[in-house]
């Protein structure tokens, strides 16, 4: 009786569990980050002001307003269109990574999961930033240099990222004898893998 | 005592006679193939000249054997070699390798030229012509850099 009683509970639980989706940070605007200067935004949310391509943060069009209209909390998000030079500036406000452009046909909103974030943080940022001492890991892959590479280079470095984890030579043997924590298990490869298919198709897409 | 250095001498030679019916397959340079780097990129004669003194012994089916190449054990070191330089990149099989792993190998091509670690220097030592100059390698970079955008936006 009892067993059959557990087994109903891990029938139910495990699917809510397993499809459970992760609930959206900050929902209601409610929450502000550098509020009161040009960067404010709301925590969690991104729009062209805090794009990837510093060129357009402070020229592009404002989209958004801050609004205190709000159905529940203090604070919404009015969204609404600007037209400047001769181009509509739709109004957005992303969870993800606004990489806007002068041409509008190369615009895109991008996210880079947690997970994924998770990985680069633990596993490759130690050695391929600016802040590395690594000047040989710096040369091949700089992701805070990462927007000033072509569409073609970074096409090229992303695949190069894939391969190298895949084949097990990222991390390098010695850096996972100081960090064990550093090595990546299959499901974190493929993690990695799948974001770099779908950052490739979005650069494919944007040419 | 005599006759133990004796037979030593002799078990040697026979071991290196035997070793030699051991030959590791070789590259069939007469064939070029579809797939071949040339049949898809258009280089100029600079760029064909490097490739071909200093990459397609290793990453192509166009190996120039040397005469000690049939010589076991330098044989199998070589062939080694080349099984390992066409796995990383083979430029015979350039038409089958899909835009994004064209384009990365491209951007490898550069990277390794520039931190010097290819050609190997065990290379380098017996092929001395197969050296990149500076200028060359900056040559080569710059051309791998425009016929990769013109790869993406093909």
């Amino acid at each position: 009786m009892r067993k059959s009683i557990l087994s109903v509970i891990l029938i139910i639980a495990i699917p809510l569990w397993v499809f459970s989706q992760q609930q959206l940070q900050n929902p209601g605007f409610e929450e502000w980050e550098d509020a009161g200067t040009v960067r404010d935004e709301p925590v969690n949310w991104s729009s062209i002001k805090t794009s990837d391509n510093d060129t357009l943060n402070t020229p592009a069009p404002v989209v958004w307003d801050i609004s205190d209209d709000a159905h529940s909390g203090n604070y919404s998000i009015k969204l609404f269109n600007v037209r400047i030079w001769g181009i509509m500036a739709t109004g957005i406000l992303t969870n993800g990574i606004v990489h806007p452009s002068f041409i509008p046909d190369s615009g895109y909103v991008y996210t880079v999961p947690e997970d994924v974030m998770v990985i680069l943080e633990k596993s490759c940022f130690d050695c391929h930033t600016t802040e590395s001492k690594k000047d040989k890991a710096k040369n091949k892959l700089n992701f805070s240099t990462w927007n000033e590479l072509s569409k073609a280079k970074k096409v090229g470095k992303l695949n190069a990222i894939c391969e190298e984890v895949e084949n097990g030579d990222m991390p390098t043997e010695k850096y996972i004898s100081y960090y064990p924590d550093s090595q990546l298990n299959d499901e974190q490869v493929s993690a990695l893998c799948n974001w770099v298919d779908s950052e490739i198709e979005n650069l494919m897409d944007s040419k | 005592m005599k006759k133990i250095v004796f037979s030593l001498l002799i078990f040697i030679a026979l071991f290196i006679i035997i070793i030699q019916f051991f030959q590791p397959p070789r590259n069939d340079q007469s064939i070029t193939g579809d797939d071949f780097f040339m049949q898809y990129q258009e280089a100029p004669a600079y760029v064909i000249e490097i490739l071909n003194k200093s990459c397609y012994d290793c990453h192509s089916d166009q190996t120039k054997y040397p005469w000690y190449s049939r010589v076991a054990p330098v044989s199998w070191l070589l062939n080694k070699h080349v099984i390992q330089g066409k796995e990383e990149l083979s430029f015979s099989k350039w038409g089958s390798l899909t835009i994004r792993k064209k384009l990365s190998a491209f951007n490898e091509i550069c990277e390794v030229i520039t931190d010097e670690s290819m050609p190997m220097s065990s290379y380098l030592k017996l092929h001395k012509d197969a050296v990149i100059s500076d200028h060359d390698r900056e040559m080569i970079c710059k051309w791998i850099e425009a016929e990769s955008e013109k790869l993406f936006l093909e």
